[in-house]
């Protein structure tokens, strides 16, 4: 579904090229599948994530979406970001349907996507609202529904549930992985949250650093539902742990 | 639905505020007239003259050969074809430069040198491009009128968060429907403040192209032509008249405006350059 062949990435700066925040990265993502990309701030992950979505180019290698190569963003790939970036001049109805306007659909069919996903993400009655009538969590709901809108075969979200309160996170967490089970699209979800990365995920991607590149591989096996207080998933984040304490951690920020 | 103690309170307070204003002034006004009058020995249209003028203007006397309505409509018509040049044209330069580096490299200087101009000084320009016709004072209201909305505009477009381009282009928006669809409400805080500083421009240099160039109606034109007579009062009862329009347009207009849009969606900074 998705294929990153020796990806690398450098920002230019003053004298031509920086130093480089992704070091030949080559992964492979199937359809369906629910991918976590894990590691310390500043390791590259949510510039691994911008070059699957298209919001940056590679300074070599490249992505493969669907076997043709990605040169820009598109619906396809629908981003949640960290940050829930809804437009303030729309409503949520308006921002749910923005993808559907693009898409040339009927007032009637857009009303009638955006009401579903507006529901299916525990927003009914809330239509109306702009933004800054949302808390947080509800904002991040939001943005969650205008990508569901588009039915998405694969869904990009950077970090997004971080700057939620706990109880909103695990909300929202338990939230996604239902409609992941219902819709099966494939999933690639940046985290630095090891107990986010071991409920989620089919399969963790622990980049490394400096510079980014791919530093463990760790398929989770555990059967879904996973209860957040078994001894399993303990076990599992135990190991991931291990693994991310070899690495230095609180690295210097890297400009997205 | 009834209306709450609170809010009339405040209403009550705003309109004592606005009273008040009008009385500072016109003391002020009073105070001026009286002393001019005693030491210069000339006749200082007070206050009250210049109201119970300006009255008996409104109910149909002539002023310079035509109804007082009748220059207030020349004028504001005049203003309005002028702005609306202007608008049009420094929304597109904004929207445009905003998008294409280059164009805005080579074209942004041109427009600061347009703005250091002040509005009269167009005169000859207009004079040679237009002769002594409407066209003479559109040209200048639209001149003096584009030059902050085009960098206000453009300074809006610059500001609109990058993340809300990325998540619009994500979404399938491309080209034009970025543009209308997110640059222009991002920008709108800028936007609606250009507009206003255009909005302030283009009317005093109206009434001063009304002034010189000699267009036969308008109340910079009756100004002008009420000195002339010696009729001081009238001119007075114009500037009052301009005054109250200018005062209504910023306050009713542009005020609707921004609440419909920016207070509504808490835009928060209120934007706006110049």
């Amino acid at each position: 579904m998705i294929i990153m062949e020796n990806l690398s990435l450098r920002y230019p700066n003053a004298n031509g090229s920086g130093p480089p925040v992704l070091d030949n990265v080559s992964l492979e993502i199937g359809q369906g599948e629910f991918v976590c990309l894990l590691g310390p701030s500043g390791c590259g992950k949510t510039s691994l994530l911008n070059l699957i979505a298209g919001f940056l180019r590679p300074t070599s290698g490249r992505v493969l979406f669907r076997g043709s190569p990605v040169t820009e963003p598109s619906p396809e790939r629908s981003v949640v970001f960290q940050d829930p970036t809804l437009f303030p001049w729309l409503t949520v109805r308006g921002n749910v349907e923005f993808g559907l306007r693009c898409m040339k659909l009927s007032r009637e069919e857009r009303r009638l996507i955006s009401g579903e996903c507006i529901a299916m993400v525990g927003l009914a009655g809330y239509e109306d609202a702009y933004r800054h009538e949302l808390s947080g969590g509800m904002r991040q709901r939001a943005a969650l529904a205008r990508v569901l809108a588009l039915d998405p075969p694969a869904l990009l979200m950077d970090e997004p549930f971080s700057a939620l309160d706990a109880n909103s996170r695990e909300r929202l967490q338990d939230e996604l992985l239902r409609l992941w089970r219902a819709k099966r699209r494939t999933i690639i979800f940046v985290t630095h949250s090891v107990e986010e990365a071991a409920l989620l995920a089919d399969r963790v991607i622990i980049i490394g650093t400096p510079p980014g590149s791919v530093k463990r591989e760790v398929p989770i096996d555990l059967p879904r539902p996973r209860p957040r207080t078994s001894s399993d998933l303990k076990e599992t984040m135990r190991g991931l742990r291990a693994v991310l304490d070899d690495m230095p951690c609180c690295l210097p920020p890297q400009r997205k | 639905m009834p209306v709450s103690t609170h809010r009339l309170r405040v209403i009550l307070r705003s309109f004592a505020f606005t009273a008040g204003t009008i009385l500072i002034g016109a003391l002020l006004w009073q105070a001026i007239a009286s002393v001019v009058s005693a030491v210069r020995g000339v006749d200082f249209p007070t206050p009250v003259a210049t109201l119970r003028h300006l009255g008996s203007l409104l109910s149909g006397e002539d002023l310079v050969d035509q109804s007082l309505y009748r220059h207030i409509g020349d004028s504001l018509r005049r203003w309005v074809n002028g702005f609306s040049l202007a608008a049009a044209s420094g929304l597109t330069f904004g929207l445009t430069a905003g998008r294409e580096g280059v164009f805005r490299r080579l074209t942004l200087p041109l427009v600061h040198c347009l703005q250091l101009v002040p509005g009269l000084a167009w005169i000859p320009v207009a004079l040679l491009l237009f002769g002594i016709s409407e066209k003479t004072t559109v040209f200048m209201i639209a001149v003096a009128a584009f030059p902050p909305v085009a960098i206000n505009v453009l300074a809006g477009v610059n500001e609109v968060d990058a993340t809300y381009l990325r998540a619009a282009r994500m979404l399938g928006a491309r080209g034009i429907t970025l543009v209308f669809r997110v640059l222009l409400p991002g920008a709108l805080p800028h936007i609606l403040s250009g507009l206003r500083v255009g909005l302030g421009n283009g009317w005093r240099v109206l009434l001063a192209a009304e002034m010189v160039v000699g267009t036969g109606t308008g109340l910079g034109y009756s100004i002008i032509q009420s000195r002339w007579t010696l009729d001081y009062t009238s001119a007075f009862a114009c500037l009052l008249v301009i005054m109250l329009i200018g005062l209504g347009f910023e306050r009713i207009v542009i005020a609707t405006l921004e609440r419909w849009t920016v207070e509504r969606w808490r835009l928060t900074d209120s934007g706006g350059a110049l």
